[in-house]
């Protein structure tokens, strides 16, 4: 009956934690094991791709770094990716007076291209898209459309292929367009 | 059990902390702000963006990252200087901690 008295009487009451060294060392130990694991098993495959347990590799965590090795297999040249990956490479491409031309890289998937480019004047209609390697269907897939005079940004490809800017002057002069790249793929010039 | 519970979400929240964390976007690294000053000088090669030195000539395409320095970091921004040792010329680059280029001269004062 006493028992059952004290039962009803913390629950009546707001219950007080009172910790002990000994339960403190314990909660601390407990996580420190946790997140010590959760380090070992998600955090360091995910961002970093070491994966000392394999775990993370079954878990699918590493496979944003897989698709980047996997696509740097792909490389039509190795050497040719070596040398752009690393340098920016500047480019200048004229856009005659009323014509549309259009500049593509080669790039495998998931290989990913920074981007900044610039006109000497008026803004240009441009269509920035990919078409998948080996494709005749005539398929393509548009990435950003606009009418722009600059722009700046980065993709990565979605698939194998050419991947790059249609840009369209509407204008009656030619306008030259200056674009700086720097990234991974393997050839690029005008299609 | 309740205090595990507690100790257990405590423990996951700072756990995931670092996996959602990410570089600030605000502030760059002195690196940055050369590679900023770099593409800079390749595209008033290109065009006159109004900045005091105009359009440069072609030979400011032909610089390396050897020929940018930070020259000074002063409250709240970088001042990247460019040599161009062909024309023994060099222009400064005043811009943000967060990378965008405010003046451009060749006197280093802003």
């Amino acid at each position: 009956m006493q028992d059952k008295g004290q039962e009803k009487m913390q629950q009546a009451t707001p219950q007080t934690m009172v910790l002990t060294n000994s339960a403190l060392l314990k909660y601390t130990m407990f996580s420190i094991v946790f997140a010590a694991f959760t380090l070992l098993i998600i955090i360091l495959p995910a961002e970093y791709d070491i994966d000392p347990t394999g775990i993370g590799h079954e878990l699918g965590l590493t496979i944003f770094h897989q698709g980047k090795d996997a696509s740097a297999d792909q490389l039509l040249t190795s050497e040719a990716s070596k040398k752009s990956k690393g340098d920016s490479e500047t480019i200048e491409v004229l856009v005659p007076a009323g014509r549309g031309v259009e500049y593509k890289f080669i790039m495998a998937q998931y290989q990913k291209l920074e981007y900044e480019w610039i006109t000497d004047g008026a803004a240009l209609y441009f269509d920035l898209h990919g078409e998948p390697e080996g494709d005749t269907t005539g398929y393509f897939e548009s990435y950003a459309i606009a009418t722009l005079s600059e722009m700046k940004g980065s993709f990565t490809a979605p698939f194998a292929g050419s991947q790059g800017w249609y840009w369209k002057n509407t204008t009656d002069s030619p306008i030259t367009v200056q674009l700086i790249v720097k990234g991974e793929y393997a050839q690029h010039g005008l299609k | 059990m309740k205090n595990l519970i507690t100790a257990l979400f405590i423990t996951l929240m700072f756990s995931t902390s670092s996996a959602f964390a990410h570089s600030d976007h605000g502030e760059i690294s002195h690196n940055a702000a050369i590679e900023i000053a770099a593409k800079a000088t390749k595209q008033l090669t290109f065009k006159d963006f109004g900045f005091k030195v105009g359009k440069l000539s072609d030979t400011w395409k032909n610089l390396t990252t050897e020929d940018f320095k930070l020259h000074a970091t002063e409250a709240s921004r970088y001042v990247v200087s460019a040599n161009n040792r062909s024309e023994n010329k060099t222009i400064y680059f005043l811009m943000t901690m967060s990378g965008d280029v405010l003046k451009v001269n060749s006197e280093a004062k802003f």
